[in-house]
């Protein structure tokens, strides 16, 4: 038997350092053009909006709604087949209803799922909870879930 | 030399997002020969064979000798696509070629006679083939290569995208669906009548991988969505094969054997965030709603003139997508619109119809990246389809790559 592939990793130290060396560090940042307020993401170092290049990776919330999302019951790309099935989503941010984020949804039952709903990020080994990969992920959960465990 | 020329030809060509201005060319332009390979799943050919052998039906089928050729588009953008040193090599060739890395398939499969307007009035060429091939199957099945090759190597995608599963294309499209049931009560079934009508079309074609296989509604909904909300049937296939067609000034076109289609009109767009599909503003949408209204303005027609469609289908979102950014119903409607027998050849337009791609599209004919499209709609403007549309003077082709969409109106000459 063919031996399993390594689950893709991104590059901490790649160019997008900041984000992920925020997650492990249990903050999500992405960049944000500091005199007009935009985000670059993803990064291209000049402001979409004003054209500055004053950009700095700023801590946010961590929550925003769902935009859209897949069930993925077969994983096509190989390496990701450890994990599967996963809720793969797109989540819009909080902080600005034209930034969206991806990533994974977790913990939540994807028959609930609709696009507007409050989502929150939840920090957790990337190949939570079938895999230890050692880095730490911005995930995103179902907000309703985790106000309804706190009470 | 001849690398670093179509190099310098692809940068010229990497999509600008928003429509861009192209020169008017009505009528300009003839396509007065098509052709084909076999078309299969993985078999192991080389796409080289493949290449020759579409090559070779063209010019049979346009009356043409190898050393009448002298113009090649090809795509730059793919491995192992054509070159003026091999297509010498290949016919004991040795003359001037003109050449350009914008052609092949995809938008440019579209914009191709474009680009051969402007070699032809400047007397660079007088007779152009584009060609097209693919070998993903084989390499998918040697687990070599494919579709999701290039994404996985992009920065953005590799370091934000796939480590969190987002990868290959189906996902992507699943999630363009989702938005699209969510936003305008778009229905599995609605995918699922675009699957049905191609598959019912690539039935009736002895040409598309899948002639024997049928699917009728009942079978699509017992299907379990595998990227929910997309099931392997909202999916293209992926093939082996490759197409070629040839260009000359319209002018000419009666010099040659077969009935002439004309190029009307020509449009074309970029994406707003390229490749990353994920961050495009308008999410639920394709650049078809860009590209299209030049191409139809240079045609000097509108959608309701049009007597069959082709669209490049990699998912049935992207084709149901398509029908709506190109003019044939309101944004948002294209679900109610493709039920039942709308996009079958033999309900037509006079009775309401819109016949879609009457060879099966890649969803069920094959994933020649849509330049096979434009080889059907020629055969369906000369009255030789295998699906004919009754009376066809009028085509559009929608050609789309996820980064840009072409957009080509072609009229019977």
């Amino acid at each position: 038997m063919a031996e399993a592939k390594p689950f893709p990793l991104p590059d901490v130290d790649g160019p997008l350092a900041p984000l992920w060396q925020a997650a492990s560090q249990g903050e999500f940042r992405l960049p944000r053009c500091q005199p007009c307020g935009t985000f670059d993401w993803y990064p291209t170092g000049e402001c979409r909006a004003c054209h500055g290049s004053d950009i700095e990776w700023v801590a946010l919330s961590g929550r925003g709604t769902l935009f859209s999302w897949a069930v993925v019951k077969r994983a096509l790309h190989k390496p990701l087949a450890p994990i599967a099935p996963y809720v793969s989503a797109i989540v819009v941010i909080d902080e600005d209803r034209k930034t969206r984020f991806v990533t994974r949804l977790v913990d939540c039952d994807p028959e609930s799922l609709h696009a507007g709903m409050p989502v929150e990020v939840f920090f957790a080994d990337l190949g939570y909870p079938a895999v230890e990969t050692g880095v730490a992920a911005p995930l995103f959960t179902c907000r309703a879930t985790i106000e309804r465990d706190e009470t | 030399m001849d690398q670093n020329r179509c190099g310098r030809v692809q940068l010229a060509f990497v999509a600008q997002p928003g429509p861009a201005r192209l020169e008017n060319i009505k009528g300009k332009v003839a396509i007065v020969g098509v052709g084909e390979s076999e078309h299969s799943a993985a078999s192991g050919r080389d796409l080289d064979d493949m290449i020759f052998a579409a090559i070779d039906a063209a010019l049979v089928d346009a009356g043409l000798k190898p050393e009448q050729v002298d113009g090649l588009m090809f795509s730059g953008q793919s491995a192992g696509q054509m070159t003026v040193a091999r297509f010498r090599a290949h016919y004991g060739l040795n003359h001037d070629f003109w050449e350009s890395g914008a052609g092949g398939a995809f938008s440019f499969a579209a914009t191709a006679p474009h680009d051969a307007w402007a070699a032809i009035e400047s007397g660079k060429a007088s007779v152009i083939v584009n060609v097209h091939g693919t070998n993903w199957a084989s390499q998918n099945k040697a687990d070599e290569g494919g579709p999701a090759t290039a994404h996985l190597a992009e920065a953005m995608k590799a370091n934000a995208e796939v480590p969190f599963g987002f990868i290959p294309q189906p996902v992507y499209f699943a999630h363009v669906a989702r938005r699209h049931f969510e936003l305008y009560g778009t229905r599995p079934e609605q995918l699922g009548a675009i699957a049905v009508s191609s598959r019912r079309h690539a039935n009736g074609h002895p040409g598309a991988v899948m002639r024997d296989k049928t699917l009728t509604m009942e079978d699509y909904l017992a299907r379990e969505p595998f990227i929910d909300p997309l099931r392997i049937e909202d999916c293209c296939l992926i093939s082996d094969g490759a197409c070629a067609y040839v260009m000359t000034a319209a002018d000419r076109a009666k010099d040659f054997p077969r009935p002439p289609v004309i190029v009307e009109g020509v449009g074309y767009a970029g994406a707003i965030e390229g490749i990353h599909f994920a961050m495009e503003p308008e999410f639920a949408s394709t650049p078809h709603r860009m590209s299209a209204p030049g191409a139809f303005a240079m045609a000097d027609l509108s959608p309701g003139d049009v007597d069959v469609l082709a669209v490049y289908d990699p998912f049935t979102i992207v084709a149901l997508m398509a029908i709506e950014d190109l003019g044939f119903c309101p944004k948002g409607e294209a679900g109610r619109f493709v039920e039942g027998d709308r996009l079958w050849f033999d309900r037509g337009r006079a009775n309401g119809g819109l016949p879609f791609n009457t060879h099966g599209g890649m969803l069920s004919h094959a994933y020649l990246l849509g330049i096979n499209h434009v080889v059907e709609l020629v055969r369906q403007l000369r009255g030789e389809g295998a699906n004919q549309v009754a009376d066809a003077q009028v085509a559009v082709y929608g050609g789309f790559s996820g980064v840009d969409a072409g957009t080509l109106v072609m009229r019977r000459g």
